[in-house]
């Protein structure tokens, strides 16, 4: 910009000069007689190169004297600009000084713009930091607190995000589903049945429409793999869903029900063995020594099977009746239609495990398959200390003694539950049949009436809350939630057979890397290893022996990045990997992808390397650990943090956006 | 001679009913499951029938629901017995038409005392 200024300023003024002299000269000679300007042009003639250089030099010495002129007032503008660029960029205490030839006033008022900038940028920090560090504070503080924790409890947004959970909760959930993954970030819906979930919200919000002091929804909750849980769901941040929180025990009813019937028939043999030998003096010897050897036998058998028997009821949550069938004829609504008539029984409370029941019931209307002519009640009689749950076939149709024994046995796997229709009834401490009434074939369950019939039932009809979101928190890329992963292979050509031998993963979640989640395996591999390659990750055949095969740890790892964006360094090269590996097994890892080479060329097109090392170098991060699977993972998951800002300053600020412009990259033609 | 049909698939206590129900003067045929209970009801319909809910195969209300629905055996008097001792299934015993249900473990003074009772034999 000054060398234009300058040469500009030197043009002017020269031309400026010869036009003067140019104006000059005509008019003096066009004021003159004809006779003398002949005389002049005659002598003007003989002495031409003379004139010539006299007016050059005139010209000259003009150009000189303005170019003089101008350096002094304006010869300042590039020394100023060099140093404003400096105090900007670098040096924050240099300032301008009128001894620089910087008109005083300009110095002045540049100097109190730079106190007053850097004033405000010191404040902004200090700010900054010390809001963070509050922040931080506050957050070890509930790390802590959680940690001492002993109750397992997952805190979820109301799409069943997990926002937080206490050690508890991982060990138990672990012990259950060891191949689940509870994660930050990623949603429920991983470990349970979402119809569960979602049964459980809607209880949630049907105690909160109720108006309870403390609402609070417990029941049955089955993990994807069938294992079983009693859960309690409680509304997180006041009386508004804004989320949840899950409270977890494992479940044990079940088997401590079977104990004690054992204990019961071991000590009716006993006693009555004990019974004849007392009352029955006179018998013969024979006969005496059988019922002595009984009751050895039977005593030494309850001896070794006497533990503590705990109620074995599951704990129930109390509910009313009309509530409890409202329930259950919604999630039958599917199956029956319009045709199930509620029967109600007004002011009846009973304690049930709803999930369950409607399984239960679900499953053996689809077992019966009655015509769709039948017409279906489903009514509550209340009983002594029980109620009875009867659904009834307007066609005489019951299942046959074979089917009905096998159905009552058999876990309920078509509806999500691994609990048999048997195991249902007796966690209610209940009982199951089938019988003909006049009115039609009828399927009975008993239940325990509640204990405490409190508030009547809700007059108005029940609206249920539908909580079916799970789409996150949009498409924002620094809101979402990545799974940054990297492999090492046997060798460079997956088509050619070379194979994964290590996954690692790591996991972003609110623009954080996550140390404590994270993914890690080898894999075991039936491959030669080639050199080149074990040079440089540094596994060789011995560490792979025992490890799990690619299919299993391919599976692990589709379920660690559920739900999340994939993030890799030239992924193309891993995703072959996967896609060649999975198709064996059946495993498709199908998640959204961000590749951190296709993303640099987009922020340095220049840029002659766009090897993970030399990005980081050029982002300032130094690479730790690199060459194992994670060690490169934690490295592309800091380079895609610090190339966020710099998407976002050339507009790409949501995934769709990077997705399309990483697919406009030179680099994305790569295939392997 | 009244007779009675045991069926219970626990050997102990077979031992003892057996004994007992025949120092009451009864004849007594056992049965060790479900099926067994209902064959050897067909080939001699007891007076009385004391039935275990628990039994391999076909359980306890399962013989008793289908043999409440056959006429012939409208004159047979049945007694369940369970371990599990809970008042729904005393509730399932006497709605599929249990004559009595007799949780384990019973005194066998008491179940003397209903036998009686239902077969009217004298004290």
């Amino acid at each position: 910009v000054t060398r234009d200024l300058r040469t500009t300023a030197m043009l002017t003024t020269l031309l400026a000069a010869a036009a003067a002299l140019a104006v000059t000269a005509l008019l003096l000679v066009g004021a003159w007689p004809a006779a003398q300007r002949d005389i002049l042009v005659a002598w003007g003639a003989q002495r031409a190169p003379l004139i010539a250089m006299a007016l050059l030099t005139g010209l000259g010495a003009a150009a000189a004297l303005a170019w003089s002129m101008f350096a002094r007032r304006l010869g300042f503008v590039p020394h100023l600009v060099h140093r404003i660029e400096l105090l900007r960029s670098s040096r924050p205490e240099l300032r301008i000084e009128a001894a620089d030839a910087v008109p005083e006033p300009l110095a002045q008022a540049i100097n109190a713009l730079a106190e007053d900038h850097f004033a405000l940028r010191r404040r902004s920090a200090d700010e900054l930091a010390l809001a963070t560090q509050q922040i931080e504070e506050e957050r070890d503080l509930l790390s802590a607190v959680l940690a001492e924790q002993s109750a397992a409890v997952i805190a979820c947004s109301q799409a069943g995000r997990v926002l937080m959970y206490t050690p508890a909760a991982a060990t138990l959930l672990e012990r259950l589903a060891p191949d689940g993954y509870l994660g930050l970030g990623r949603t429920v819906f991983a470990l349970f049945r979402r119809s569960a979930i979602q049964h459980g919200l809607e209880r949630l919000a049907l105690a909160q429409q109720r108006g309870d002091a403390r609402p609070a929804a417990a029941m049955l909750l089955a993990m994807r793999n069938g294992a079983l849980l009693h859960a309690r769901f409680t509304p997180l941040q006041g009386r508004q869903l804004r989320g949840f929180f899950l409270h977890l025990q494992p479940e044990s009813a079940g088997a401590v029900a079977e104990r004690s019937g054992d204990a019961r028939r071991g000590l009716a043999n006993l006693r009555a063995a004990v019974e004849m030998l007392r009352d029955y003096p006179q018998m013969g010897d024979a006969e005496r020594e059988r019922f002595v050897a009984v009751a050895d036998e039977e005593s030494a058998r309850l001896a070794q099977q006497l533990g503590d028997v705990p109620d074995a009821r599951w704990p129930l949550e109390d509910i009313a009746a009309e509530t409890l069938l409202e329930l259950l004829r919604t999630r039958l609504q599917d199956l029956l239609a319009e045709t199930v008539d509620v029967g109600t029984a007004a002011e009846l409370w009973v304690s049930a495990e709803s999930f369950a029941l409607a399984a239960l019931l679900r499953d053996y209307v689809q077992r019966l398959g009655a015509p769709s002519s039948a017409r279906w009640t489903l009514e509550l009689q209340p009983q002594d200390r029980h109620a009875a749950l009867v659904l009834t076939c307007s066609v005489q149709r019951l299942l046959d003694a074979q089917d009905w024994a096998v159905w009552e046995q058999a876990p309920l796997t078509g509806q999500g539950l691994q609990l048999s229709p048997s195991a249902i009834a007796r966690g209610h401490g209940g009982e199951l049949w089938q019988q003909r009434s006049d009115g039609g074939a009828q399927l009975q369950v008993l239940l325990p009436r509640a204990e405490l019939e409190a508030s009547p039932p809700p007059a108005a009809p029940i609206e249920m809350a539908a909580v079916t979101a799970d789409a996150g928190d949009g498409e924002r890329l620094a809101a979402l939630v990545y799974t940054a992963f990297d492999t090492e292979t046997t060798g460079l050509d997956p088509s050619a057979g070379d194979q994964i031998i290590a996954l690692g993963g790591i996991r972003i979640v609110d623009g954080r890397i996550r140390s404590r989640e994270v993914f890690d395996s080898l894999v075991a591999t039936a491959r030669r290893i080639d050199p080149a390659a074990q040079r440089v990750h540094g596994i060789d055949a011995a560490m792979l022996a025992g490890q799990p095969p690619a299919a299993e740890v391919l599976r692990r790892f589709r379920d660690f990045c559920e739900d999340t964006v994939l993030l890799g360094h030239n992924a193309a090269f891993d995703l072959r990997f996967f896609e060649l590996q999975g198709q064996a097994s059946g495993i498709a890892i199908d998640r959204p992808l961000l590749d951190t080479l296709l993303l640099s060329q987009l922020v340095y097109p220049q840029a002659e390397s766009h090897q993970l090392e030399a990005i980081a170098e050029r982002l300032g991060l130094s690479p730790l650990g690199r060459h194992t699977a994670l060690g490169d993972a934690i490295l592309t998951a800091e380079v895609f943090l610090r190339l966020l800002p710099l998407l976002a300053a050339r507009g790409i600020h949501t995934l769709p956006q990077a997705i399309a412009a990483s697919r406009a990259t030179t680099l994305a033609r790569l295939r392997y | 001679m009244k007779h009675v049909l045991i069926a219970d698939d626990e050997d102990n206590i077979v031992l003892s009913l057996e004994f007992l129900l025949r120092q009451l003067g009864c004849e007594v045929a056992v049965a060790r499951d479900g099926e067994q209970a209902l064959q050897q009801a067909h080939a001699q319909p007891p007076d009385l029938l004391l039935l275990d809910v628990m039994m391999p195969g076909l359980s306890g209300y399962d013989v008793c629901q289908q043999l409440r629905a056959d006429p012939r055996f409208a004159g047979t008097r049945i007694v369940m017995l369970t371990a599990k001792g809970r008042e729904a299934e005393v509730a399932r015993g006497r709605a599929l038409g249990a004559d009595d249900y007799i949780v384990k473990p019973f005194s066998t003074r008491e179940l003397t005392a209903r036998i009686r009772g239902l077969l009217d034999l004298p004290a």
